[in-house]
């Protein structure tokens, strides 16, 4: 594990144990801590140059980062913030949307983050609704895909979405001819795909680990469910799967292109989905309790998979 | 540096093989090299001369980065197939490194490397197949030899090899691991006997082979006398090395293949095929890089990638079957090729230690989970 990995698991151990991920959920992110995260370790602008007042660090850095929240089920919105507004930002046509909002995103004292969904826009003005949006309800500087552009919108409706996975907020966006300025056209789907898997990958490895932890300690027959080789195939394909997805999603994030970005999207989100059940099904009936904290991760993996495209339609992409 | 190499490595290619023409859709995809009878005596013959050349001119063992270089290189021209040497490079050879006596490794390294003589594995038995170590076939010293009496089975490349890597019991008193023994067994001498075992594809590229009172110097013994289990372990590691992290099994140009069989078919558009070509390119780019992977331990990195490779191939079995339709199921001329690689298939799970096998030593000694009874 590389330094950076090590400093963001330390950070998530430390203020992020399960418990606190409880008590946040369906509430949304501690905005506190996101300054934290963003002052203390300068990782909200991990991914912005230096210029902008960020850390100048590529997709790779990202992915680790990724991994470590994903692993920890962070419900922080580096995805949203750090990665899809701040990459959006990067590739737009626009200097001063970059020298306004970058410093900002980087410091923490705003998030943003990426709207796309049916939304139309005529004479300057955005109509529409777009659901879910990650962090829709909190973020400040909305930048929103629509017809063939980017724009900065002023704000909009907002409406948080009850969620399958309540550790990650999502929200509905209601544009009613708000005003919006271009700052570019449709960005890049590469580093929010990248990093999402990255971030399932992580999911992943823990719900893998969980499983298997469980396996060695359960006794049943007198033996523990682990020595049976029922239980024991079924882990070791869970580490196959989790291995394969980690690879995949360091290959997206040290190689962004497309193809590997969709590869790695589709291919994380279903191991994730994989494990996750397993997850469940290898601790047996306190698997499906509330207080244990597979179901959490088999949410997280549900709700991941489909976010920025399903598994088929980037399946197609690359076929 | 590299580039260096890669320029030495290229001036080497362009001397020596032409550059590799066009496939077309109607070529072989077989998983299992099969070489057909008439074509074995040449196809052994070029695969020594090409393994020679490589041999003198320093390509033919190459760390990670090199390798990988040259095996891009390699992509771009006609390659004799090195498969008939492949047990004794990558199976005996490491083994013999490894354990070897400074004679034994002198009298066999050299020849093996460069190719000059050909290897088989002599280690499954009839009773003996993942439970590899209660193999049955016994050796009796008598003075400087061992007289050696037994039956192996599944030795791929037996009928052509010179040499027999045979896993042998010398002490039947000892528990079954401690009672073993590695010897180089002439598969010339008296008493060898190598008959062909058809195979469900048709084709015969493995063998039975008989061993009575067989007479092996003890000086052909690789590592020491009931040590034959760490040594057989070494020959087993690097045949899953081998198998696994190079996915060299599957036709790297697998999904084009199929690929252009839908175009063929007008399927090229059709969203279902599409994921499912995408579905199997993850799949393979999933096992090769995992095969790559610098930062996991590469015993658990061979076991996974084959594991990954397997998953592929069934993928990619499936996509051929809704590609091809009923030219998979009769010769119409056209697409009839790919049941070779769907015979094939199966074999890749069975070969190199089963799936199962696989999943047992990555729960075991990766995972920590609790041992099979052995």
């Amino acid at each position: 594990m590389n330094e950076l990995r090590a400093l963001v698991r330390a950070f998530c151990a430390d203020t992020l144990p399960m418990s606190a991920v409880r008590e946040r959920l369906g509430a949304g992110y501690d905005p506190a801590l996101w300054r934290r995260f963003a002052g203390e370790l300068g990782l909200a602008g991990l991914a912005v140059p230096e210029e902008y007042g960020g850390a100048g660090q590529t997709l790779a850095e990202v992915g680790d980062v990724q991994m470590e929240l994903g692993r920890a089920l962070a419900g922080l919105p580096f995805l949203s913030s750090a990665v899809l507004a701040t990459y959006a930002l990067l590739g737009c046509d626009d200097e001063d949307a970059r020298k306004t909002w970058l410093p900002r995103l980087a410091s923490g004292e705003t998030t943003g983050t990426l709207v796309s969904g049916d939304v139309r826009v005529a004479g300057g003005r955005l109509s529409g609704t777009a659901a879910p949006v990650l962090d829709g309800a909190t973020a400040g500087l909305l930048l929103v895909v629509a017809g063939d552009g980017l724009y900065v919108a002023e704000d909009a409706r907002r409406i948080r979405l009850e969620s399958l996975d309540a550790t990650r907020p999502l929200a509905s966006l209601t544009f009613d001819g708000t005003e919006a300025r271009r700052i570019g056209g449709v960005p890049s789907p590469v580093p929010g795909l990248a990093a999402l898997a990255a971030e399932m990958a992580g999911g992943a490895r823990r719900a893998m680990e969980m499983a298997v932890e469980y396996a060695k300690v359960r006794e049943q027959f007198g033996r523990p469910i682990g020595a049976y080789q029922a239980v024991k195939h079924a882990c070791a394909e869970l580490l196959v799967d989790v291995e394969a997805a980690a690879s995949l999603a360091a290959w997206a994030c040290a190689e962004p292109g497309a193809e590997a970005a969709s590869t790695a999207k589709a291919y994380c989100g279903d191991a994730f989905v994989r494990v996750a059940t397993e997850c469940v099904q290898i601790h047996g009936g306190i698997g499906f309790t509330w207080e244990h904290d597979a179901h959490l991760y088999f949410k997280r993996a549900h709700a991941s998979r489909v976010l920025l495209g399903t598994s088929e339609e980037h399946y197609e992409r690359i076929g | 540096m590299t580039e260096a190499f890669v320029r030495a490595a290229r001036t080497f290619l362009d001397a020596h093989l032409p550059p590799r023409a066009p496939r077309s859709a109607t070529d072989r995809v077989a998983l299992l090299e099969e070489i057909d009878s008439a074509r074995e005596a040449e196809t052994l013959r070029a695969a020594k001369r090409w393994q020679a050349l490589l041999y003198d001119a320093g390509f033919a063992e190459l760390d990670g980065e090199r390798a990988r270089e040259f095996a891009a290189l390699l992509a771009e021209y006609e390659v004799p197939d090195l498969q008939p040497l492949l047990v004794g490079l990558h199976i005996v050879a490491p083994a013999i490194r490894e354990h070897g006596s400074a004679e034994l490794k002198a009298r066999y390294l050299p020849r093996l490397l460069r190719g000059e003589l050909t290897a088989c594995q002599l280690f499954s038995e009839p009773d003996a197949g993942s439970d590899l170590a209660a193999v049955r076939t016994r050796a009796v010293r008598e003075g400087e030899d061992w007289i050696v009496t037994g039956q192996k089975v599944w030795s791929s490349g037996a009928h052509h090899a010179d040499l027999g890597e045979a896993l042998v019991r010398t002490d039947p008193d000892a528990p079954k691991h401690a009672g073993l023994t590695l010897m180089l067994v002439d598969m010339r001498a008296p008493g060898v006997e190598v008959r062909p075992l058809r195979q469900m594809t048709g084709g015969a590229s493995f063998n039975e082979v008989f061993l009575t009172g067989v007479r092996v110097p003890d000086a052909d013994r690789i590592g020491p006398l009931n040590g034959g289990w760490k040594a057989a372990i070494t020959s087993l590691s690097s045949e899953r090395a081998a198998l696994g992290g190079a996915v060299d099994a599957v036709p790297p140009d697998l999904v084009e293949r199929l690929a252009e069989q839908a175009r063929r078919r007008g399927l090229a558009g059709d969203p279902a095929i599409l994921r499912r070509l995408g579905r199997l390119r993850a799949a393979l780019a999933a096992a090769r890089l995992t095969g790559q992977r610098a930062d996991l331990d590469p015993a658990a990195a061979a076991s996974i990638s084959k594991l990954l490779v397997n998953r592929a191939v069934a993928q990619a079995v499936e996509t051929a079957s809704a590609v091809l339709g009923p030219a998979l199921a009769a010769d119409t001329g056209d697409g009839y090729a790919w049941t070779e690689f769907v015979l094939g298939s199966p074999a890749l799970r069975i070969a190199g230690g089963t799936d199962e096998i696989q999943r047992s030593i990555l729960a075991e000694r990766h995972l920590g989970l609790p041992r099979d009874p052995r």
